[in-house]
């Protein structure tokens, strides 16, 4: 499995998207779990070769 | 995790609402936020013409996105800032907005005006962002009484709200605390200003932004690194997952509780620019003297 931002990071699976979450260090409302065009909750597990993209969500202005 | 609404797979959890939602019932909800705010402020009605802030970011967007969405007669009003890498593209995003929905924007160039913001960051030894702000709000306000807007709409969200609020209370500003409110009403020389997304998170604001498909600027402002906003969202982002709902309450504390004590002690601008007739405490604006009038 798969995170990409910007930089790409690999995670063991079965693993929750929380989790991933928390080893990356993010807060859950600080970002968007995307895969394909849905986004993801804390509980969803990710498993085998699944990617998902995480993207901040902060104002750049 | 399911939708609280109708059950289907949510893909939305708002901890400080107790909720999660499926894709449509979050853009029911985030709407009915938005329509909460405007009515319990009574920031416009659907007669009212609105003059959109748009930045080309996602929090103008969204505001410009939901107001048309939800019937209000909204244009756009871009400030080009002149700063190389970033104005064009954001202009570019904004342009392509409008034109695909068929709305009316305004475009105002500060080359054209003088002071391109590279250049007033050469003249000044201020933090440029505050001047990019004042500047800014100077030509909304301007081009908003010029063409006959009833109210000036800003994309500013509740953590955008909340930050500042906790930036002024960190160091007493009392002068900006008086003026922190989802609504300013107009006074002379000045447009009614309100921010319709001030109940709704910077999250929520992404969500929406993302649901809706909407294409905005994602590249930082190169003279924005560090700006101590971002630094205190982050505190408070690990306050509000600590104890969800803080900042909300925070917010509306403060709306509820200290607000009205700071409006009896108000201080009134009493001057008039002499050069343009913009409301100021010197003689002379800011702008104006940005623009080397003294």
């Amino acid at each position: 499995m798969t995170v990409d931002k910007r930089e790409t990071y690999s995670f063991d699976t079965p693993i929750s998207v929380g989790k991933i979450l928390k080893k990356l260090n993010f807060l859950p409302f600080e970002v968007l779990v995307i895969k394909g065009d849905r986004l993801l909750t804390r509980d969803v597990v990710i498993r085998g070769d699944e990617e998902i993209e995480i993207r901040t969500v902060y104002s750049k202005g | 995790m399911k939708c609280i609404r109708c059950k289907k797979q949510a893909e939305v959890e708002l901890k400080s609402h107790n909720a999660a939602f499926c894709r449509d019932c979050f853009l029911y909800f985030f709407e009915n936020q938005v329509l909460k705010a405007i009515k319990s402020f009574r920031m416009f009605t659907r007669k009212d013409k609105i003059l959109v802030a748009a930045s080309g970011g996602k929090d103008s967007l969204t505001l410009w996105n939901v107001l048309l969405d939800l019937g209000y007669n909204a244009d756009g009003l871009f400030v080009h800032l002149g700063i190389e890498g970033f104005s064009d593209i954001a202009k570019g995003k904004v342009e392509r907005f409008a034109k695909e929905r068929n709305a009316k924007l305004v475009v105002v160039n500060l080359k054209d005006e003088g002071i391109p913001i590279p250049e007033v960051k050469k003249k000044t030894r201020r933090v440029v962002c505050s001047l990019c702000g004042q500047i800014k709000r100077y030509y909304f306000n301007m081009v908003g009484l010029k063409e006959g807007y009833d109210v000036l709409a800003t994309g500013h969200n509740l953590d955008d709200e909340v930050s500042r609020l906790f930036s002024n209370v960190l160091h007493w500003k009392m002068e900006y605390l008086v003026d922190q409110s989802p609504v300013l009403p107009s006074e002379e020389g000045l447009l009614k200003k309100v921010k319709p997304l001030y109940r709704v998170t910077e999250y929520e604001t992404s969500v929406y932004a993302f649901f809706k498909g909407l294409d905005f600027v994602d590249i930082e402002c190169p003279y924005s690194k560090g700006a101590t906003f971002t630094m205190y969202k982050k505190h408070l982002n690990q306050i509000e997952f600590s104890s969800p709902g803080t900042k909300i309450d925070f917010y509306q504390g403060f709306l509820k509780n200290l607000k009205p004590i700071l409006e009896k002690r108000e201080e009134k601008v009493k001057n008039r620019c002499k050069i343009c007739g913009y409301p100021t405490f010197s003689d002379v604006c800011s702008v104006c003297r940005l623009k080397g009038y003294t």
